[in-house]
Order: structure tokens, then C-alpha cells, then sequence
């Protein structure tokens, strides 16, 4: 019985497996199993795990008979699992050789979840950005009262997190619309105990074929409106969970501020009420409010626009 | 026909396959043929089983109709000498159907049989039980944890841990997640009762087979069951589970302490 089990779903990731594969191989900590689910790649990622799988005895390999999705393999691969600690990994990141040590020995101070801080690369392996918390706006929240700002917006990387074993009971199963490492983050800090780790030990990788670009900036209604669409999915599920109740305010504020963001990115209307309900979303999740401006200058800058050049137009028109 | 392998799915897309991949891995030198009961899985359960496993007999049932009635089906069709009774998430990790058969034929007195059941770590599941009793199984399900600490040596008697699960033993209540049935004693008390939906036909059955033969737990082999999902949680699954508890004893009389 292993003391860490390393839990990594693959789908046609041949590109950047190999590199992964070394870098979670090669870990400082030894006492390691890695659990490894192909999702019925249809390249040559197979045979790459195959590869490994024989030089190294401490490689599960696992497939399933069809495409699963994310959710159900990271399930199969924690029900698997046997460690004592479990991480979860995706494909095209890298490890730091001393991430499983530290992050065990963190969470042996009396934690049942910790994560840690990583590093943003593109797809060449260059640098993007030092710190992914301060990408995403969440470097400055403490483990006090995480459950309201998981409301707003996920804190952190499935990649990053390792929790202890007793924890699975309460997240499985992966309901199938929800993003699971938000989930599993809600659903432990609900309950448990979350230690965050301020150091970057890992490499984050974001490129075109992300499986959740969830973070990817882009900038086209279309792809806000999805993730609108996927925040309010998941919040109704997270409303349904057991001991939310004290939480009903935020819910229903947030609720509120998503339907206007809505009509304020399909129509272009309703401004004051959107900046109204902002301010009174700023109120209550005031650590956030890097990511609340940005949000709020993002819908609105095309109406301002809109209105600047019609002004302009006007002047330079002469009527 | 040495032995029919039954397994009932309802959405278990997840693990089916590699229950049966572990089986066709490690199941040698014994005829055996494998039967499935689908009870009206809504994901790709069945997809899964068509796709991949050829040589599986696969039955589908349009709704539910309960874990012992869909068994039944699997029993009438089945051709073994011994019958066994699987879920879908158990994973073979050994040849463990031949050690069971040899001492399924050298004790003709056994009508029952299950092996070691362990979690993926190696751990016992402690799934064999004493005769249940009301008040035992209201601890285990609806109180909260300190409570169950207090009444711990109640419990553990229970789950009869203090017998240490290394011998050979008789069993009152064992799990129906791995049985294996002598298929004449099987006809005999006529499968599964299938006035229980889900629950407790385990009991049940372990029950009336002890009547007539003998019912086992035999240590020296083991076999992997995923860990459970939390049913308490599922309102629905603890309906189902009240009813079968009521319907026990009304079957074998109410014993409440």
C-alpha cells in the first residue's frame, strides 16, 4: 500500500505526456502509485503509457472502453486509488521534482486539503505568468471563509490540490456539468480544513485544446455567455448540497448579478443596474475585486465605446 | 459448464469494463460463461458491453425491476454446475474462482461460499454479519459518528471483527457483492426473493441456504471491491433500503435488540 496515489486521466495527449511522465516519475518522494486512465485516446498516447508502464512497476494502467469525459475518469481513478494521500493531475503539465514532498508534508500539519501556487506556460514551455493565483485574482484570500468566494469564482487548479482518502466520500461522485475540481474544492471546504501553499510548484499549461479553458481569456460573447451558463449549473447544484443554507444570501445575489450580466452581454441594456448590482457584489466579496472590475470593464467597454464614438461622430459631424 | 457468472448493471459504465477485463485476465482453466442483466441503464452501460465484450451474454430489461429478480433471470438461463453472483465493481486480482471451486468440491456440504472482499488498498472490507437486529442496523445507518463510537464494541461484534477474518467460518449475513452458489442447492430454495427490491436479499438468501446447507467465508483468497458510494445520502436508495429492512422482518420475525 502506497502512502500517495497520483491519479492522471490521458486523452490524445501524446504531445506533452512524455514530458510529464518524466517529471511526475522523477519525484523526490518515492512511496508513490500512479494511476493512469486512458480515456480512449485514438492516437499513439497508448502505446507512449505502455512504454512507461513496463520500466515502472508503480504505473496502474487503466482504459476505458469509451470516451468518459474528465469527470467520470478522475472518479474511476480515486476509486481505484489506494494511497493515503491523493493527488489529481492533468496531462500536459509539469511536476517540480519536489512537489509531492513538500505538499505531503504540509498537509501532515493537520490539513484534509492543501493546494499550491503554479506557474502559467504556453504551449512552447515558456513562461506566461510567475503565479496563476495572481492570474486569477485569488492571492490574497484566506482559508477563513473560502466557501463564499467559491461562489464567485473556483480559487485554484484540480492539478494543484492533494487531499486525504477519508475526503472521497463526500465529493463522489462527479455530478456530469459540473467542473470537478470546483466541485471538489465547494464540497471540501463545506466541511474540512484547506491549507494553501504560497510557493509555485508546478507548471501550468494552457494552450488551444485545453480540456477546460476555463481560464482562457478570450473575449468573444459567445464564449462568456457558455461559462455564464456553466457558473449558473454548477451554483444549482452547489445550492442543493447539504449545509449551504447559511450561504442562501450569497447565492442569491450572485444569482441576480449573473442574470444581468447576461442581458447586459446579449443586449447591451440594464447598465445601471449592472453597475449597482457590482458594487453591491464588490460589498460582499471585497478580496475579489481585481476580478469583479475586470469582469465589469470587459461587458461594458464595447457599450462605452459604442457611445464615445457616436459622441465623437457627432462633434466631428457637426450637428 | 463449470460455472455461470451472473452480474446485474444499472448504470456502472464506469467499472464494468474493467470488472470484465480482470475476469477474462485472470479466470484460467475453468469453463465458465458470463451472463449480464441490464436493469434499463440510462449511460452507456450497454454501449460499453456490445461494443467490447463479444462473448458475453447480455440481457436487457427495459426498467428496473430490482437486483434478486434480475439475478433469477440470470440463474434460469445459466448452465454451471455453480452459479455466482458478482457486482459489477469487483475486480479479480487473482485465479480466485478455481481455489473456491476446489474446496466447493472437496465439501459437498456447502451450498455458499465467499471469499476475502478488500478495498483497493488492501484493506478487509468486514462484510460478513451476525443476524441482524433492528437496533444494530439504526446505529450503523441514521446516527451520527459519536454515537456510533459509543456503541463501537456493539457494532464490531456485529460485523463479527473480533472472530479476525482468517479462517474458515459459517456466516449468517453475507454480502452480496461476491456468491458463490452450488447450483442444486440454489434450485432447491428457488434463487432470490424477489419481494426485495434492493437490500437485504443477501440476507435473505444467506438465511434459507443456511437451512438447508452450509453458507462459508473462506480467507485464503481475495477479490477487489471499489469503495462504496455514499448511499446514505440518496433519499431514494434509503427508501428502498427501509422497506427491504421492514420486509426482512417481517419474513424472519422482528428482533430488536
Amino acid at each position: 500500500m502506497s502512502k500517495v496515489s497520483i491519479i492522471l486521466p490521458t486523452y490524445n495527449g501524446s504531445q506533452y505526456i512524455s514530458s510529464l511522465l518524466d517529471s511526475i516519475l522523477l519525484q523526490t518522494y518515492k512511496d508513490i502509485e500512479y494511476i493512469i486512465i486512458d480515456d480512449n485516446s485514438t492516437d499513439n498516447t497508448v502505446q507512449i503509457l505502455q512504454g512507461y508502464a513496463k520500466k515502472d512497476l508503480r504505473i496502474k494502467l487503466y482504459f476505458n472502453p469509451l470516451n468518459f469525459g474528465v469527470n467520470k475518469s478522475f472518479e474511476k481513478g480515486i476509486m481505484l486509488s489506494s494511497g493515503n494521500y491523493i493527488f489529481l493531475c492533468d496531462q500536459d503539465d509539469l511536476w517540480d521534482k519536489a512537489k509531492v514532498e513538500k505538499l505531503v508534508h504540509k498537509i501532515e500539519c493537520g490539513y484534509d486539503l492543501v493546494y499550491c501556487d503554479l506557474r502559467v506556460i504556453n504551449s512552447n514551455g515558456r513562461l506566461i505568468a510567475k503565479s496563476f493565483q495572481k492570474l486569477i485574482y485569488t492571492d490574497n484570500l484566506q482559508s477563513k471563509n473560502l466557501t463564499k468566494y467559491l461562489l464567485l469564482r473556483n480559487i485554484t487548479n484540480g492539478c494543484s490540490v492533494c487531499f486525504r482518502r477519508k475526503l472521497i466520500d463526500d465529493i463522489l461522485p462527479f455530478p456530469d456539468d459540473v467542473i470537478y475540481d470546483w466541485w471538489l474544492m465547494f464540497k471540501v471546504s463545506l466541511k474540512y480544513k484547506i491549507g494553501k501553499l504560497d510557493k509555485a510548484l508546478m507548471s501550468y499549461r494552457i494552450h488551444d485544446s485545453n480540456a477546460i479553458g476555463f481560464y482562457v481569456i478570450k473575449k468573444d460573447d459567445k464564449c462568456k455567455l457558455d461559462n455564464i451558463q456553466k457558473h449558473l449549473n454548477c451554483l444549482t447544484l452547489f445550492g442543493k448540497q447539504k449545509n449551504t443554507l447559511k450561504y442562501r444570501k450569497y447565492f442569491n445575489i450572485l444569482f441576480r448579478f449573473f442574470h444581468i450580466r447576461i442581458h447586459i452581454i446579449k443586449h447591451r441594456t440594464n447598465i445601471i443596474k449592472y453597475y449597482f448590482d457590482s458594487v453591491v457584489l464588490l460589498k460582499y466579496f471585497p478580496r475579489l475585486y481585481k476580478y469583479i472590475f475586470k469582469n465589469i470593464i470587459e461587458d461594458t467597454l464595447p457599450k462605452l465605446y459604442a457611445v464615445l464614438i457616436k459622441i465623437w461622430l457627432k462633434r466631428k459631424m457637426g450637428v | 459448464m463449470k460455472i455461470s457468472i451472473s452480474i446485474v448493471s444499472y448504470n456502472s459504465d464506469r467499472v464494468i469494463g474493467d470488472c470484465l477485463d480482470s475476469i477474462f485476465k485472470h479466470i484460467k482453466n475453468v469453463q465458465y460463461e458470463i451472463i449480464i442483466v441490464d436493469n434499463g441503464s440510462t449511460d452507456n452501460t450497454v454501449k460499453i458491453i456490445k461494443n467490447n465484450f463479444k462473448n458475453v451474454k447480455l440481457i436487457k430489461n427495459d426498467k428496473n425491476i430490482g437486483f434478486g429478480a434480475a439475478h433469477n433471470i440470470a440463474i434460469k438461463l445459466g448452465k454451471g454446475k455453480y452459479h455466482l453472483v458478482i457486482n459489477p465493481d469487483i475486480i479479480f486480482t487473482e485465479n480466485s474462482i478455481e481455489k473456491l471451486l476446489n474446496f466447493m468440491e472437496k465439501n459437498p456440504d456447502v451450498g455458499l461460499i465467499s471469499p476475502k472482499i478488500v478495498f483497493p488498498d488492501g484493506t478487509i472490507q468486514y462484510l460478513c454479519k451476525r443476524l441482524p437486529c433492528l437496533f444494530d442496523l439504526c446505529i450503523r445507518r441514521f446516527t451520527p459518528g459519536f454515537i456510533q463510537k459509543l456503541f463501537k464494541k456493539r457494532i464490531d461484534f456485529f460485523e463479527m471483527k473480533d472472530t479476525g477474518y482468517n479462517k474458515i467460518m459459517d456466516v449468517y449475513y453475507l454480502s452480496g457483492s461476491f456468491m458463490l452458489f452450488r447450483k442444486s442447492v440454489l434450485e432447491k430454495i428457488g434463487g432470490f426473493d424477489e419481494n426485495f427490491f434492493m437490500y437485504f436479499e443477501d440476507a435473505d438468501i444467506t438465511h434459507r441456504i443456511g437451512e438447508i446447507s452450509r453458507a462459508l467465508f473462506y480467507p485464503y483468497t481475495s477479490v477487489m471491491h471499489l469503495w462504496e458510494r455514499g448511499s446514505h445520502e440518496n433519499i431514494k436508495l434509503l427508501l428502498i433500503s427501509l422497506v427491504s429492512t421492514v420486509k426482512y422482518f417481517n419474513k424472519w420475525g422482528w428482533k430488536i435488540f
